[in-house]
């Protein structure tokens, strides 16, 4: 995708002003804690993608990029806080410049701004997965398993795949739950229906008999056909809109009467043992406190179940994915299985007395509708409460409701206004009053009422029927694409999981040569399980040290980039993550990022040298394509280990008289010098299991060596009779020689400086000749074309030679046989 | 597919798609729907649940 050729920084984070070349190669950031590799990373993330995951997300508070962004120096001046990264896009062949500015993020300038350029860089910015720490290994390997699976389909970049699957399970579940009002419509629809028609069983024959009756009655002919388009008063003279609607009177009748039997109903004595039955199990359930609870979860789940539609919990808006929400409470209710057979067993008789409820709710709705119509309008305000007050009852027999509330609602089950039941009164009454109709009347009556209802009974059956075509569409298209997801996805994990392995084995082939792995994905969850020598298959966190840990994070980090990026897998970012890698493996993870991912660049930074000489021992870096931080202050941010900025500094310290900062950055950049060329010329130093060596063990350690391997290389040549390069070696040890007294003589006065507070007895005078002669050492171990530090070849083994990057200096250390 | 659409869901988003829609025919679900969803996710791709609802049922989603 990119690589990075050169990044600038200027005022941001903790750095002043910082540039680092990289030149599309490995690199390497090195430096004690708080020396500033971190605002490395952080200017590279801002680069690339306009933000710093540093600065935001949970827990941050009130940090944010523009106000903590900047250096705390420049908090007033954003646009002051700079990034510039230089890179190359190998796929397009383009070199490209981004600059960002904290005061404007989200306004890169960019150069050249093509389309390809753009789009590239967009895939970049939406996906920063480039940026590894330690913290994001962690995700992917001691997450639980619904964590890693958002983790893993983030980088992965799968989110629109679940997306997806979240909406058109949404859509399924939603269709779904319109089918069940829909039923209950067309239920409600055909027993007026039957009612109107005085039928028990709706059959075509029925209703033609009935209907054919009424239409003889009016001189109307037979009906001999009942199909979708039949009009059961076809033939008949149509009102005009200006006549007013008339209460059927025999309609009314049967309407009152079947309420009256609805409520009549709730004291029958079976429903009276129901009630009774109920209230039973339910104080038997409630002494007991602990069953109660247990239903009140089970209860609960049931409910949260239902209400899962969305890619968030109901109850807490946690993002889940919806499949694996249901999954996970269907789960708590199964662990519930005793305690959920109280509850349904109580459940289903609720439901049975809600539907009660509702019944009458309903028919006292018809009934009001023939008070309106009464001349004068019967006032019906109680049989309004009524319904409502029937169905907030009903309510309360559900799944859903409150435990503690269905004993109350069960104590007033019964209960019918005394309003409501003089209202009802009062329609019968009026009802009964009505003059009976004519022969003609009646069936003229009967077939408007009968058409009306049978109207409604087909909408409703339409209705219904759509209902049920869409969710079963709907379902199809779900399930269809939960296999099609789960099949590419279980496919894709077999992949990634055959990599991971393969890398893993890799940096562990010495005792986990036959390591397993099983990443299993389901609904919603990556199951990720480990071998431990050979003892079975347990989470990664179970048993294996924290180094092989973070060593798994990695492998699977670069399995799954290399699954999804491919080709284009061409720039990432190690922020500290192998910190905790043991030390036996380090090599092999130098070697593993080598040898399998040879186009992508890895920037890596690291507290620890010994990793840095790994990196350069394996070939991942070299000696340019690092840069180690020796300190770090709040005015001067980072700096490195540089030799024109240590000898700089120097000077511009003399050049005040401040001879002991001098002295100060001279003895530190000797240790870590002589450190280095230690390492390269592979000299003896006495062992120290802290790794705290001091310039007295390091610099004499060194320069023994560099005599050693002049002294051996004389006799090299002289032993394949080379007397030209003999006499070369001869001059360069004698020259060695002379610049190492020079600088026994004066360096002295570097400790005294420093350590026996004699600074105040020096001046610029005294300590310039102890920086020129420490200078001149320093350079005798350069190669003065490529000014790298010499180094010996093999770094292990029987040594063979003395060389330098360009080939300049090549000594010959094998004698002739 | 537009190398703008493909970038914008990735490619396994787009594989899981291809599968999705070729396996749909075999569901029996309607052409004229097909086209729909192969619109939303892959060719103009949008995610919401308006979308997905109205590349389901078409505009009459909203009864």
């Amino acid at each position: 995708m990119i690589q990075i050729e050169s990044i600038a920084i200027k005022e941001f984070r903790g750095i002043r002003d910082l540039k680092l070349d990289l030149r599309s190669k490995n690199f390497a950031v090195c430096g004690p804690n708080g020396t500033g590799k971190s605002g490395v990373v952080d200017a590279l993330e801002f680069a690339l993608t306009g933000a710093v995951s540093r600065l935001t997300g949970e827990g941050r508070g009130d940090i944010s990029l523009l106000a903590h962004g900047p250096h705390v120096d420049k908090r007033a001046a954003p646009e002051k806080s700079t990034v510039t990264v230089e890179l190359t896009i190998p796929s397009l062949g383009k070199k490209v410049t981004i600059e960002r500015n904290v005061k404007t993020p989200r306004k890169p300038s960019i150069t050249p701004n093509t389309q390809d350029v753009l789009q590239v860089l967009q895939a970049v910015e939406a996906h920063p997965e480039v940026v590894l720490s330690r913290r994001e290994i962690i995700t992917y390997v001691l997450a639980t398993p619904g964590d890693r699976a958002q983790e893993v389909q983030a980088l992965l970049r799968l989110e629109s795949i679940e997306k997806v699957r979240a909406g058109l399970l949404k859509i399924a579940n939603a269709t779904d739950r319109e089918i069940r009002p829909l039923t209950t419509a067309e239920s409600a629809a055909r027993d007026n229906f039957l009612r109107a028609l005085g039928i028990s069983e709706l059959t075509k024959q029925k209703v033609l008999d009935a209907t054919n009756e009424k239409r003889t009655v009016l001189g109307l002919a037979s009906l001999v056909e009942l199909a979708d388009s039949t009009s059961l008063r076809d033939g008949l003279e149509t009102p005009t809109p200006a006549t007013p609607q008339r209460i059927v009177k025999k309609q009314a009748s049967t309407d009152l009467k079947h309420l009256r039997q609805l409520i009549d109903g709730l004291g029958a004595a079976e429903v009276t043992q129901e009630v009774e039955k109920v209230k039973e199990e339910l104080t038997a359930l409630l002494a007991d406190p602990a069953a109660a609870d247990a239903v009140k979860r089970e209860r609960f789940f049931r409910a949260g179940a239902e209400l899962v539609s969305a890619d968030s919990c109901p109850l807490c808006d946690v993002t889940w994915d919806p499949v694996a929400l249901r999954a996970h409470v269907a789960d708590k209710i199964a662990h519930m299985q005793g305690i959920a057979q109280k509850g349904k067993s109580i459940d289903a008789k609720l439901i049975v007395l809600g539907d009660r409820l509702r019944a009458i709710a309903t028919a006292a709705g018809v009934i009001r509708g023939h008070a309106k119509l009464a001349e004068p309008v019967i006032p019906s305000e109680s049989l309004q409460q009524l319904t409502s007050s029937l169905n907030e009852r009903a309510s309360k027999f559900t799944v859903s409701a409150r435990l503690a509330d269905i004993p109350a609602a069960l104590e007033e089950f019964g209960a019918i206004s005394a309003t409501a039941v003089e209202t009802i009164g009062k329609v019968e009454s009026y009802v009964a009053g009505l003059p009976e109709p004519t022969k003609l009347d009646a069936a003229r009556d009967w077939l408007i009422l009968a058409q009306e209802r049978l109207e409604v009974l087909r909408e409703a059956r339409r209705r219904l029927k759509a209902g049920r075509e869409r969710a079963e569409r709907a379902k199809k298209i779900s399930d269809t694409y939960v296999k099609a997801s789960d099949d590419v996805l279980v496919a894709l994990y077999a992949t990634v999981e055959e990599d991971f392995v393969r890398l893993y084995r890799f940096i562990n082939r010495d005792d986990e040569a036959a390591f397993q792995a099983k990443l299993t994905p389901s609904m919603g969850k990556l199951g990720f399980d480990v071998d431990f020598y050979g003892r079975g298959f347990f989470p990664p966190g179970a048993y294996h040290s924290e180094g092989h840990q973070d060593g798994m994070g990695l492998c699977l980090y670069l399995a799954l980039m290399r699954r999804v990026q491919g080709d284009e897998f061409r720039f990432s970012v190690l922020d500290d993550v192998l910190m905790s890698v043991d030390s036996g493996h380090r090599r092999e993870v130098c070697a593993l990022l080598k040898k399998e991912f040879p186009n992508t660049q890895f920037v890596m930074t690291t507290h620890d040298k010994i990793w840095l000489r790994h990196m350069r021992t394996e070939g991942l870096t070299t000696a340019q394509s690092a840069v180690e931080f020796r300190n770090w202050t709040v005015d001067q941010g980072p700096t490195c280990w540089d030799d024109r900025d240590v000898w700089k500094e120097i000077e511009d310290a003399l050049n005040v008289n401040d001879v002991r900062t001098a002295a100060g950055v001279l003895r530190n950049y000797l240790e870590f010098v002589s450190g280095e060329l230690c390492h390269r010329l592979r000299a003896r130093v006495e062992f120290r299991g802290d790794a705290q060596y001091q310039l007295g063990e390091l610099l004499p350690a060194a320069v023994g060596q560099m005599r050693n391997l002049l002294s051996k290389g004389k006799d090299a040549a002289n032993s394949w009779k080379q007397q030209q390069i003999l006499d070369d070696l001869v001059a360069r040890a004698a020259s060695f020689g002379a610049i190492v007294d020079a600088s026994n003589v004066e360096r002295w006065q570097i400790n005294v400086a420093i350590h026996f507070n004699g600074w105040e007895n020096l001046g610029k005078a005294d300590f310039a000749p102890v920086v020129e002669s420490c200078r001149k050492l320093v350079e005798a171990f350069y190669c003065t074309v490529c000014n790298e530090a010499l180094r010996v070849s093999p770094d292990r083994e029987a040594m063979e030679s003395v060389r330098c990057g360009c080939g300049q200096t090549n000594i010959n250390l094998k004698k002739k046989a | 597919m537009s190398e703008e659409s493909q970038s914008q869901i990735g490619e396994l988003s787009a594989e899981v798609f291809e599968k999705f829609l070729a396996e749909l025919e075999q569901a029996g679900i309607p052409e004229e729907v097909r086209g729909r969803l192969r619109q939303t996710l892959l060719i103009d791709p949008k995610f919401s649940d308006a979308a997905l609802r109205t590349a389901v049922f078409g505009e009459e989603s909203s009864q």
